[in-house]
């Protein structure tokens, strides 16, 4: 299973994994939170680069995934979910290949959060679960 | 430089990555070269964080904090310890098995 990062290809592998994963499922058994990845494409990190971003979005609740999808750059009608996780496609490649440690992002702001840090810390568990089963999903 | 573990309960966490990010700068910055924050472990399940620090004195360390950080996250224990590397048992392990 290796789509390429991100995708709808992508986020239908991961939504599957997500959804048969029993140890996810436990680990995440409370977790109540969607989720936006903005993935910008690496270079300056300015306007033009945010505006050529895209997105991952997951509805993730109690331990499932109930729905995800791929949001390209030329669409505008983001989702406003609980999390949004931003940063550049080679941070995002670094974390999902398990070269960069997902904590570790948030606390150095490589990966950057809006939503409820505290919230966030409470559940590192989920977190790293999650991260465990987007590298099961394959990274290209 | 004497080493020191630090257990603190988490009462407290901010709700902002920035908030979060910019205290724990603010700390690592109000270190010296003799009172240094060395790394830390948190578990989630306890909501403890367990930190290393090198310092002279217990008393150093508390210098450093901000009245609102010792809230939040109040020191439960400071210990003295000594590193201890398993990978010297390798080492030493090695010879001792052939």
């Amino acid at each position: 299973m290796n789509a390429a990062f991100p995708s709808q290809a992508w986020v239908e592998a991961l939504v599957s994994v997500l959804n048969a994963d029993e140890r996810y499922a436990q680990i995440a058994r409370y977790w109540e939170g969607d989720l936006l990845f903005v993935v910008k494409p690496d270079g300056s990190g300015g306007r033009s680069e945010s505006e050529r971003a895209s997105h991952v979005y997951l509805d993730l609740w109690h331990g499932k995934c109930r729905s995800g999808r791929y949001v390209p750059p030329e669409e505008h009608d983001l989702p406003k979910p609980a999390f949004t996780l931003t940063a550049g496609f080679g941070q995002f490649q670094q974390i999902l290949q398990g070269q960069l440690d997902p904590m570790q992002a948030m606390l150095t702001r490589r990966l950057q959060v809006a939503g409820n840090m505290a919230y966030i810390l409470r559940n590192v568990p989920v977190v790293l679960d999650f991260v465990r089963c987007c590298r099961l999903a394959g990274v290209e | 430089m004497t080493r020191y573990l630090l257990t603190h309960q988490v009462k407290r966490i901010y709700p902002s990555q920035d908030d979060l990010v910019n205290d724990w700068k603010g700390l690592r910055r109000r270190g010296t070269t003799e009172t240094r924050w060395q790394r830390s472990l948190y578990s989630a399940a306890t909501k403890r964080l367990y930190c290393e620090w090198e310092a002279p004195s217990p008393e150093a360390i508390r210098a450093c904090f901000l009245p609102e950080e010792l809230e939040m996250a109040p020191i439960e224990r400071v210990e003295e310890v000594v590193f201890l590397d398993p990978a010297w048992l390798d080492e030493s392990g090695s010879a001792e098995a052939r």
